[in-house]
């Protein structure tokens, strides 16, 4: 493709150094301080910097080998590169965007540990725009990053509020009597159960009485015609390995209806929690629509009263318990059996159907940020390499008034998680 | 302390990883650990000797003056300082092989157990020279013997080597924090302490310690031990008589369950670390033994024949420790199934306590420690028939390294005292179940879980640790939050509308 882009041919040798990282220690532990990068990205805390500016970080060592960028000063370890520019009329977030669309990771110097080698890096093309157009560019790619950024910053809160909320209600028994002050502190009355006491009309129970519990199963793989791009929904534990999703739709690859009616997989209504049942015990995710699911799953049906958004959490707070039930020495399971039998505390259907009517909601603003994300990440996914190669042009103002340039990079809102 | 360093570990092992060249690790391991033997029971002697000539009327080469000692009688061409003045002559192979031999010849104890081919010829004559020149440190002299520095170089040397061969080297080394638990929790204080696969002998070394450490008279155990590697019986054998541990190993290697070399041993204690899940045990040819009590052993799994051999071997008070893969504690093969309900109905299972993983050199395999007792009511302690100890030590030990783990001192005190609590031990304490942690469990209700051993059922969760913020802070700190990601969400709203507007994407 060539566009008359007016812009500079180059290689990345001519405008900017590659530098090595340096060793540290004791980065793990910390959680605050200038970030530290190695070569698949973040990977801790420390207080000195390498880079006093933001930049760009490009792995070096390692199967995948990443490009990051930080928008504060930052330290690389050895197993990585830092950008420096050679030239002033280097936008930084605008190079970290530019190598983004290139596949670093098939560049290999051939040592026994897959790894990027500086003269290979810099030989790579570039058509590098004005300084105010690469601004530019890069102001448009960030703001769909931070917009993600941000998605993800909102549904933190919200899982942590409704997690709050959950244990103030159910662990704490401090949910909203009938006058509406919390339960336990006002003298709520308690019971003697099996579980401790617990608030008088509810009951001790089992995962049984909360939803219907349901595996999954694997269509014959060797049925090249049982799996399909797109047709029903097929979850396996490694789909959500890959997500922080609350919600699902489908995973990695579906399955076909002959594949559904040639085996024992079970179509599981939307609302569905699914819990992964071993490799590893305990990935939980809400289907948003019907899905089926391999035999990694016990998953749970919710009754209608008790509400999809109870059961998440209800068993995201006993992820350990139920691993403690589980059987086997290198891999644990978790059976359909031992799930059900998992024991519960049950709430009144006053107290369930209050909790639902406050998480609900909160629940639908997650899953329209997760949405929204999936879009900005496409249109930034597809818009990325047009605006490199200059094919879509970004309006790029006239007046350049800046008497502070070069300016290398622009720290951006920075979002802590 | 396994890891406690002592200053000179890595220098001697970078000096013996001279050696390696031609040779793997197993065979590299006689030639080094034998030098450092040799050099040993030299220091030891040559001390003993300095002392005796600076005395009147004693003899430096009366041989009885170090028998008397415990030290062992050295001839004359297998002492260090001879050795090491003709460390640079080409046959120095065959003067550490005369030195061997006449050791061997002078303590029959040691009768063919020391390593004896120096001389070969893949063996580099100049390397070998040069590791004997730097071999400098004292490892065997008073000082050094009061500080053990010979058993910690031993175990480090062991542990590397476990490190350096993998798989096979795992078998036969158990990692200190595990033997010191172990050692700790059943208190082998006097009487017969057995060990049915022995490898080096690190549960008997370790015994002793105690002992030693309790003030206890060493000739108080007495020692016995069976191995089927014979390598491994030889290093066995060596590193007792460094210590001075009288131990009965049998004649010779043999093979536990098909050569049971202690027929009729009834030991006071046991302490095993049996290999995890061995497949090819010869089960099939052992379908009937006295010692299959509660049930036949499945032939493709020896975690149970283990275990049987054990209990078989238990004197009528005695109490055995020891380590089996984890899943050893829920297996629900029939087999095993059905031994494993038989010896909790019998009411031999004492305690189970699960240990966190990686805590071996070779293998990430999280591990258990099973503990039997035939009396659960002695004289002296509580009767605690019917009931079983569980203990979940999952959450316990700290990284030594970036792979391995290890439990520290406190962490197996609080482990052996919540044990010898709920024995009755009055110095340690009273005992409480500990949500997350320990439990006492009837026998019933290990029947109701369909005899499952595994703790985690039974101790439960611990109680999650009150949140430091109340809730009423945690959510209006949230909410504030979120009113400022929303209005910041309007913002970048706006802006994408404006940008993606700018290349023609109006929306």
């Amino acid at each position: 493709m060539s566009f008359e882009t007016g812009w500079r041919k180059c290689t990345w040798g001519d405008i900017s150094t590659l530098e090595y990282g340096k060793a540290l220690r004791d980065y793990k532990d910390k959680t605050s301080g200038y970030p530290v990068y190695g070569t698949n990205g973040l990977i801790g805390y420390t207080e000195k910097y390498l880079s006093d500016k933001p930049g760009v970080i490009i792995g070096r060592k390692g199967a995948y080998r990443g490009v990051h960028y930080s928008n504060r000063p930052f330290f690389v370890i050895d197993t990585a590169y830092y950008l420096s520019p050679k030239i002033p009329q280097l936008n930084l977030r605008w190079a970290y965007y530019s190598l983004r669309n290139i596949d670093i990771n098939s560049m290999d110097s051939g040592s026994a540990i897959p790894s990027t080698s500086r003269s290979d890096f810099y030989s790579i093309e570039v058509d590098l725009p004005d300084i105010y157009e690469q601004q530019e560019i890069a102001n448009l790619l960030s703001v769909l990053d931070d917009k993600i950024e941000l998605n993800n910053a909102i549904n933190k809160n919200l899982e942590e509020m409704a997690q709050a909320l959950f244990n103030s209600w159910f662990v704490d028994f401090e949910f909203p009597n009938e006058n509406g002050e919390p339960y336990k502190s006002s003298g709520g009355e308690f019971e003697e159960s099996e579980l401790g006491l617990i608030p008088k009309g509810w009951k001790q129970g089992t995962i049984s009485e909360l939803g219907e519990v349901a595996g999954g199963a694997t269509p014959s793989k060797k049925n090249e015609d049982f799996y399909t791009v797109r047709g029903i929904p097929w979850i396996t534990p490694k789909d959500l390995s890959k997500t922080n999703n609350k919600y699902i739709s489908r995973g990695e690859i579906d399955i076909t209806q002959k594949g559904f009616s040639n085996s024992s997989v079970k179509l599981l209504p939307k609302g569905t929690v699914l819990f992964s049942s071993r490799a590893p015990i305990g990935y939980i995710a809400i289907a948003k629509n019907e899905v089926t699911t391999n035999q990694g799953f016990k998953s749970v049906i919710p009754f209608k009263h008790v509400g999809s958004e109870f059961v998440y959490y209800l068993l995201k707070s006993n992820v350990e318990t139920i691993e403690c039930r589980a059987s086997g020495s290198t891999f644990k399971e978790i059976s359909g059996t031992e799930m059900k039998r998992v024991p519960v505390l049950i709430p009144t259907e006053n107290v369930l159907a209050k909790f639902n009517e406050i998480v609900e909601p909160i629940g639908r603003l997650t899953q329209k940020c997760e949405e929204e994300n999936e879009d900005l990440t496409q249109i930034r996914d597809t818009l990325l390499p047009k605006l490199m190669s200059g094919e879509i042009r970004v309006p790029v103002e006239q007046d350049h008034n800046h008497p502070d340039l070069p300016k290398v990079a622009e720290s951006s809102a920075i979002y802590q998680p | 302390m396994a890891t406690a360093n002592i200053g000179f570990e890595e220098k001697l092992w970078s000096m013996a990883d001279k050696l390696r060249g031609s040779m793997d690790a197993a065979e590299y391991k006689h030639v080094a650990l034998g030098l450092l033997f040799l050099k040993y029971v030299s220091d030891a002697f040559e001390e003993k000797y300095e002392a005796l000539k600076n005395e009147p009327y004693a003899d430096p080469e009366d041989r009885d003056e170090y028998v008397a000692a415990n030290i062992f009688w050295v001839p004359k061409e297998a002492r260090w300082s001879y050795i090491k003045d003709n460390a640079k002559k080409p046959e120095i192979g065959q003067l550490i092989d005369n030195a061997m031999i006449a050791i061997e010849k002078e303590n029959p104890t040691l009768k063919g157990v020391l390593p004896k081919d120096y001389a070969r010829p893949a063996l580099d004559k100049t390397r070998l020279g040069e590791v004997i020149d730097l071999f400098s440190f004292k490892v065997g002299d008073e000082e050094s013997r009061s500080k053990d520095v010979l058993g910690r170089v031993y175990e480090y040397f062991l542990s590397k080597f476990a490190s350096a061969e993998g798989k096979n080297g795992g078998e036969f080394y158990t990692p200190n924090s595990v033997v010191r638990l172990l050692v700790e929790m059943i208190q082998p204080f006097k009487g017969r302490v057995y060990d049915p696969c022995c490898g080096s002998g690190g549960m008997f070394v370790q015994s002793e310690k105690f002992v030693e450490e309790h003030q206890g008279r060493i000739g108080d155990i007495a020692v016995y031990g069976q191995e089927s590697n014979p390598t491994t019986w030889k290093l066995c054998k060596m590193n007792l008589a460094i210590r001075g541990i009288d131990g009965n190993l049998g004649e010779h290697h043999a093979d536990t369950f098909h050569n049971d070399l202690h027929k009729n041993l009834k030991a006071d204690y046991i302490l095993a670390n049996p290999p995890f899940n061995i497949s090819d045990w010869g089960g099939e040819r052992l379908t009937e033994d006295a010692r299959w009590t509660y049930g036949v052993p499945p032939a493709g799994n020896a975690n149970y024949a283990w275990i049987q051999h054990i209990v078989n071997k238990l004197a009528p008070s005695g109490v055995a420790g020891f380590v089996l893969a984890n899943g050893s504690m829920s297996t629900s093969t029939t087999a095993e199934f059905e031994i494993r309900s038989k010896l909790v109905n019998a009411d031999l299972v004492d305690c189970i306590v699960t240990l966190p993983g990686q805590l071996f050199y070779s293998t990430q395999i999280p591990v258990c420690l099973w503990f039997i007792a035939k009396n659960k009511a002695p004289k002296g302690l509580r009767d605690r028939r019917g009931e079983i100890l569980f203990i979940d030590a999952r959450k316990m030990g700290h990284m030594v390294d970036r792979t391995h783990r290890e439990l520290s001192t406190e962490d197996i005190r609080k482990i052996a005292d919540t044990y010898h609590a709920w024995r009755g031990q009055a110095e340690a304490g009273q005992y409480e179940d500990v949500k997350g942690f320990c439990k006492a469990v009837k026998l019933a209700e290990v029947q109701e879980h369909e005899y499952i051993l595994t703790p985690g059922r039974y101790v439960g969760i611990e109680d999650v640790e009150e949140d430091s913020e109340p809730f009423e802070d945690k959510m209006a700190r949230l909410t504030s939050e979120l009113a400022e990601q929303f209005a910041k969400s309007r913002q970048l709203e706006d802006e994408i509308r404006k940008r993606l507007g700018g290349i023609g994407f109006e929306f």
